[in-house]
């Protein structure tokens, strides 16, 4: 979901980390939306069989929370192997005549693994929220009337 | 007569459509007495579904009451009313409305599983459920490799795993052929009988809803009693 910590002289890109998760949970709460969409019929033969709100609310959060899992440990991988192939390889160069150094070294501290997996987990539950709640509130009559 | 298991008084339901006000149901009074079962003829569009979803707490009225072991349904939370679906009352549709990714095992196991019934119970009873409608060796098909009749006959399988005391039926026979809708019914006359279920059916099919114990006709958002 996004490269976990890139520092130089252990500067921080905290701001920019939290923008590169915040987009990827926008398109995880459109994706929930779009499911909660497709699935309405399911989610009113469950109703009339007596699913609670609370029951489907609870499916599709786990759902949204899935994705989220999925998705921060695809990003830490995809943001580990990032760093390994930076430091190893050099890809990004520095100009040797004003920098000490000739290449852009990245460094994972376990704070900003935390921060960044920690906020990408808290936002992904946010954006499950909205689409949850409006899986949980669909009128069963409605959908079963008309699809 | 039997004691009356739910019991319509004076049930209005109206729809708000644009600026316009749709009235449905009128004062609706009928008894659905327990292990019997009862015929509701009438027009399209008349509101036998309107009612069926009243009776089966899956709606809310604008007036009047249904009274379910003599207290008004409609006084309880909404969660409560979902219990109630989940353990005394269970509906089939025209349209079977099974959930098509899924087998017809997989289908009759859903009531259970709500009633968190473990998997192995649920799995026990929705493949007894299948059995007993004759369905025993379809158990791995889904919806779309399964005949009309034999997809309705999922979706009683899985209304009988509830094991509820109420079946409320929507035109279960009104997209299947005479022959197949006489087998479902004959098939609702049996499950009263061995289970002493109580079925309400909503039906344009004369001949088959003389079969039932009792039969109203909807006139004008009213219940009328028909024989």
């Amino acid at each position: 979901m996004a490269a976990h910590a890139v520092g130089i002289g252990g500067a921080r890109f905290g701001g920019a980390a939290l923008a590169v998760i915040a987009g990827p949970c926008a398109i995880e709460s459109e994706e929930l939306v779009l499911l909660v969409a497709e699935k309405r019929k399911e989610i009113g033969i469950l109703k009339a069989m007596g699913a609670s709100a609370r029951n489907i609310g609870t499916v599709f959060l786990a759902a949204g929370m899935a994705i989220g899992l999925v998705g921060t440990a695809a990003g830490s991988l995809f943001g580990l192997a990032l760093i390994w192939v930076q430091n190893t390889y050099k890809i990004i160069r520095l100009a040797g005549d004003v920098y000490q150094i000739d290449h852009l070294p990245m460094k994972l501290t376990g704070l900003d693994f935390t921060l960044v997996t920690s906020a990408t987990l808290l936002i992904s539950f946010l954006a499950t929220l909205s689409p949850a709640r409006r899986a949980a509130r669909l009128d069963p009559v409605e959908v079963l009337r008309y699809e | 007569m039997s004691d009356v298991l739910v019991a319509a008084r004076e049930l209005e339901r109206e729809y708000r459509v644009g600026p316009e006000t749709v009235r449905v149901l009128r004062g609706v009074s009928l008894e659905v007495p327990a292990g019997e079962s009862v015929a509701l003829i009438g027009a399209s569009g008349v509101g036998k579904s309107t009612l069926l979803h009243l009776l089966g707490g899956l709606d809310r009225p604008s007036a009047g009451q249904v009274l379910c072991a003599g207290e008004d349904m409609y006084a309880r939370s909404e969660s409560a009313l979902a219990r109630l679906r989940r353990s005394e009352i269970a509906f089939i549709f025209q349209f079977y409305n099974l959930l098509g990714e899924m087998t017809a095992l997989e289908n009759a196991m859903m009531p259970a599983l709500l009633q968190r019934l473990t998997a192995a119970e649920a799995r026990e009873r929705g493949a007894a459920a299948l059995h007993e409608v004759g369905l025993g060796d379809r158990l791995a098909h889904r919806p779309g490799e399964l005949s009309g009749g034999e997809q309705q006959r999922v979706a009683i399988a899985r209304a009988l795993v509830a094991q509820p005391k109420l079946v409320l039926a929507d035109e279960p026979t009104g997209n299947l052929d005479p022959k197949t809708s006489e087998v479902i019914w004959e098939l609702f006359l049996r499950l009263q009988a061995e289970r002493g279920l109580a079925f309400v059916i909503a039906t344009h099919n004369h001949d088959l809803a003389r079969k039932a114990d009792h039969g109203y006709r909807l006139v004008e958002g009213r219940a009328v009693a028909w024989t």
